[in-house]
């Protein structure tokens, strides 16, 4: 008889070591003694906690008891009784809310645990948010406006008792994202008095790499929860600076750019270049490009808090402007962040007088033969005219010999669209001894004036 | 003598021929040989038309290219000792001297033919003059011109390497400068750092490779200029 009265009196102490009751936050759970202190919780707020009647054992519990017994606490539960599978359990909240400030105290029981639960409802200022802050109604969030990275946003606020007795504040803290700084312009702790007001600030300032920003402004036992937001500024309109003034064709030129002020973050984008020609000849000129790159395109970058604007890594760009007149856009593209102000410089590529860079004349028996190397960046070249001079420095007759090849180059033109860059070979039949012919001069007459070779001597 | 011109002939014969103007041959940061067209200042890459070039030099009438293992002619190759090259182009024939094998050959129409030389020192360039092969060689970190029996026709004080021999002078490194010396004495220098090679493109030009970028420099007298040669493009 004695044996079976010892397992008897064991069962029911076993059953309950495999119950465990534990407070969740979160995914955090804290196990819960004899008491369990809800805090202070503002009047007319109220505060939920979770808890968790835990099976550790390795048998099933049935849970048949779950109360809370006290003035202001009421709990919400799966309906009994419920059975925790082993390494399972049962979740359940308890809600405490009042209105007049006290102290409060009820008994939680699950099965045989015993728990004290215990709250004070105490006075709470009234927090008024100023624009341009606003207040979420439903989760009192204060949200702060927009703010560019690297600047600040300010927040104020005021604490108003509204109560006939003193308040006070002991309690008046900001914490979470470091881009919440405050508060400003009060000191803790402070007493309220019936109807008084304080005001005070809360900063926000974003930093670069980060767009949201979360926090909390605690207010005794009330906390309000902070949300800002950050966005990386427009760049300030660029300031694009050339080698020299006095552009023309055949060159190449630097570019390099900064910007009026410092900008606040890392930023990168792209600078294209592109190009209108006045000539309806050719729709483009394949030599106008970036050299670094070989195309219309250098990327560029600005290091955090400089005003420099590195092209591709250098200080400046090399580029070409081709052998066309017309216009150079050199744009900005800052990827995502845009730009304060027009982001287009225009440079005009105005058109001159046929250029020649190379010229050759060579004789054969009964022929002459002239070379040129040069362009013509109006694309209207082709009236011409050859003198040639006897080695006392004479003009042989008939005098200049004018020709009209304005079809030739037009087709030329039109079929490379490749620029305006050419190589023209002209060979005059001789009659007569041509070694007495010694040079050449050369005129070429295009739509902007006149260009006349140097005399060409003959080789 | 009365010398007459054609007046008639020069709307039947005087028709230009006209074409894009070409500055030659250039190897890219990639090891292709690309064709540069424009003018100075003003030029594009063409398409490549040879990959894995080693060296190469280009003139109005010829274009050789070194892989690793032959050399390139137009649309033609001939199997040639490994390694880089050195070429002096003498109108449609050209020296060629290959720096892995110390070899000395002489090329036409694709045929490579050795040559007997006495050279000591480093070679760095070479130059066709009147039929016969010139060199620049270093010796002991003096910089001479020399015959391939070995007579010495001149130093090139205060160069540097790399060196290449033009028809009338040289072209070297000194110092963060290029300079082109002139046979009669004359200099130009351009202000050009870390400059690494040197390979004739033809047309009077030269590419100058230095760092990271690639320039063209006009040698021809009275017109030299530096320009920057483009990235071709990804």
């Amino acid at each position: 008889m004695m044996p079976r009265l010892f397992v008897a009196l064991l069962l029911p102490l076993a059953a309950r070591a495999q119950l465990v009751l534990v407070s969740v936050d979160g995914t955090t759970e804290s196990p819960v003694g004899s008491t369990y202190d809800f805090a202070s919780v503002a009047a007319s707020d109220a505060k939920d906690v979770r808890f968790r009647a835990r099976n550790t054992g390795s048998s099933a519990v049935t849970v048949t008891t779950l109360a809370v017994n006290g003035a202001g606490f009421t709990v919400d539960r799966p309906s009994l009784p419920f059975v925790i599978a082993p390494g399972n359990f049962l979740g359940f909240t308890v809600h405490f809310a009042v209105g007049t400030p006290a102290s409060y105290s009820a008994a939680l029981q699950v099965n045989t645990i015993s728990v004290i639960l215990l709250a004070r409802s105490v006075l709470a200022p009234a927090l008024t948010i100023f624009p341009a802050c606003t207040a979420d109604a439903t989760t009192a969030t204060v949200n702060f406006p927009r703010v560019p990275k690297g600047s600040m946003g300010l927040c104020n606020l005021s604490l108003q008792n509204p109560y006939s007795q003193a308040l006070t504040v002991s309690n008046l803290v900001v914490t979470g994202d470091a881009a919440f700084q405050g508060p400003l312009g009060v000191r803790m702790p402070m007493t309220l008095q019936p109807g008084q007001a304080v005001t005070f600030t809360v900063q926000f300032a974003p930093v670069c790499g980060k767009a949201s920003y979360s926090g909390a402004l605690t207010i005794n036992s009330r906390t309000y929860p902070l949300a800002g937001s950050g966005f990386d500024p427009p760049l300030p309109k660029p300031i694009l600076k050339f080698d020299s003034a006095g552009f023309g064709s055949a060159q190449q030129r630097t570019l390099a750019i900064s910007l009026p002020t410092a900008y606040p973050c890392p930023a990168s984008g792209y600078v294209h270049l592109a190009f209108t020609p006045d000539t309806q000849v050719v729709t483009d000129d394949p030599a106008i490009l970036f050299v670094a790159t070989g195309g219309r395109t250098v990327p560029f970058s600005v290091n955090q808090g400089d005003t420099q604007v590195l092209l591709g890594s250098q200080a400046q760009a090399i580029f070409q402007t081709g052998t066309t007149s017309g216009a150079l856009r050199f744009t900005l593209d800052a990827v995502g962040i845009g730009i304060d102000g027009a982001a287009t410089t225009v440079l005009t590529i105005p058109r001159t007088a046929v250029s020649i860079g190379s010229a050759g004349a060579s004789r054969r028996v009964n022929d002459l033969d002239v070379e040129l190397i040069g362009y013509d960046n109006t694309y209207t070249a082709g009236v011409m005219s050859f003198t040639f001079f006897d080695a006392g420095g004479n003009a042989i007759g008939p005098g200049a010999i004018r020709a009209d090849f304005t079809a030739d180059f037009r087709a030329y033109f039109t079929r490379i669209q490749s620029g305006s860059a050419f190589v023209m070979r002209a060979t005059f039949p001789v009659t007569g001894d041509a070694r007495k012919v010694a040079g050449v001069e050369v005129e070429l007459t295009n739509a902007a004036g006149v260009f006349r070779t140097q005399r060409i001597l003959f080789q | 003598m009365r010398i007459l011109i054609a007046v008639f002939g020069i709307c039947a014969y005087a028709q230009p021929a006209l074409e894009r103007p070409g500055l030659g041959m250039i190897v890219d940061a990639n090891g292709a040989l690309r064709p540069v067209y424009g003018i100075a200042g003003s030029v594009t890459l063409g398409d490549p038309i040879a990959a894995g070039v080693l060296s190469t030099a280009c003139s109005r009438k010829l274009c050789l290219s070194k892989t690793a293992t032959s050399i390139l002619w137009g649309d033609q190759e001939t199997a040639a000792p490994p390694g880089p090259a050195l070429f002096a182009l003498d109108g449609n024939r050209a020296f060629v001297y290959f720096p892995q094998s110390n070899q000395l050959m002489r090329w036409h129409d694709g045929v490579l033919k050795p040559m007997d030389f006495d050279i000591g020192g480093e070679i760095l360039s070479l130059r066709a003059a009147h039929g016969r092969v010139e060199f620049a060689v270093r010796r002991d970190g003096e910089f001479w011109i020399v015959r391939s029996d070995g007579a010495v026709l001149g130093a090139l004080t205060g160069a540097g390497a790399p060196v290449m021999l033009l028809k009338d002078g040289a072209l070297f490194k000194a110092g963060d400068a290029l300079i082109v010396r002139r046979d009669d004495g004359t200099e130009l220098s351009f202000d050009l750092t870390g400059v690494e090679s040197l390979l004739p493109m033809g047309a009077g030009y030269v590419q100058v490779r230095a760092g990271a970028a690639a320039y063209a420099l006009c040698v021809e007298p009275e017109r030299e200029q530096l320009f920057v040669l483009p990235e071709p493009l990804p």
